[in-house]
């Protein structure tokens, strides 16, 4: 497995884990074991995690294997990145049209609009990593 | 006009004291993977990738790389 696809792998998982400590967050405060004081707290928490434990776990991994880590990326790993951005871009525009619709004919709070535009960023990002993942697997 | 690109890459690898891919991958500046990739056919090297591999084995690239076109029927 090359370096940058342990990176894929280590994005992925962070935001999926992100999500879901963000997702448990809204559903305990719903069913109030926490208080709705706490759940922008937590999300503040989970940015922060969503940005300093993969930077933290690609500079292990970057010390581990020094070579991968200073061979610059390549012109095959450039296209991975980029026919996996095309994709994503296509999830991205259809989360659009499908949240422009929810807040045309559903009425939405604004915290609902920004928990819509969330879950579309975090969607085209694992799209994203999930395409350059599988580009990665397959060799092409 | 359709056609396909092929390569020697696992031949000469072998007839030059049977270097690895990744060996290969760092005398060109890429990743083992890429070499792989360009081996099996499934991806096409940009040409200057193409001349850096022809340059390791001091080959001409037509001797690496060859260029098959698909005859209609």
């Amino acid at each position: 497995m090359s370096l940058r696809e342990k990176f894929a792998w280590v994005a992925l998982i962070t935001i999926v884990f992100g999500v879901c400590t963000y997702v448990g967050a809204i559903v305990l405060g719903h069913q109030r074991v926490i208080g709705y004081r706490q759940v922008p707290w937590t999300a503040a928490a989970v940015m922060i995690a969503i940005i300093v434990l993969p930077l933290a776990i690609r500079a292990f991994l970057a010390l581990r294997l020094p070579r991968g880590a200073l061979t610059a990326q390549d012109e095959l790993e450039r296209l991975f990145e980029l026919k996996a951005t095309r994709i994503a871009f296509f999830g991205l525009a259809a989360g659009l049209v499908v949240s422009t619709f929810f807040i045309i004919h559903a009425p939405a709070t604004p915290l609902d609009i920004a928990n819509g535009v969330l879950a579309i960023t975090v969607v085209a990002y694992l799209i994203k990593f999930g395409a350059e993942i599988r580009y990665h697997r397959r060799g092409f | 006009m359709d056609g396909e690109i092929t390569n020697n890459i696992r031949r000469l690898r072998f007839e030059h004291d049977e270097m690895t891919q990744q060996q290969l991958a760092d005398a060109i500046g890429v990743t083992r993977q890429t070499i792989n990739a360009i081996e099996l056919g499934k991806y096409s090297p940009s040409l200057a990738v193409a001349f850096r591999v022809a340059a390791v084995f001091r080959t001409p690239l037509e001797n690496v790389f060859t260029y098959r076109t698909k005859s209609k029927r």
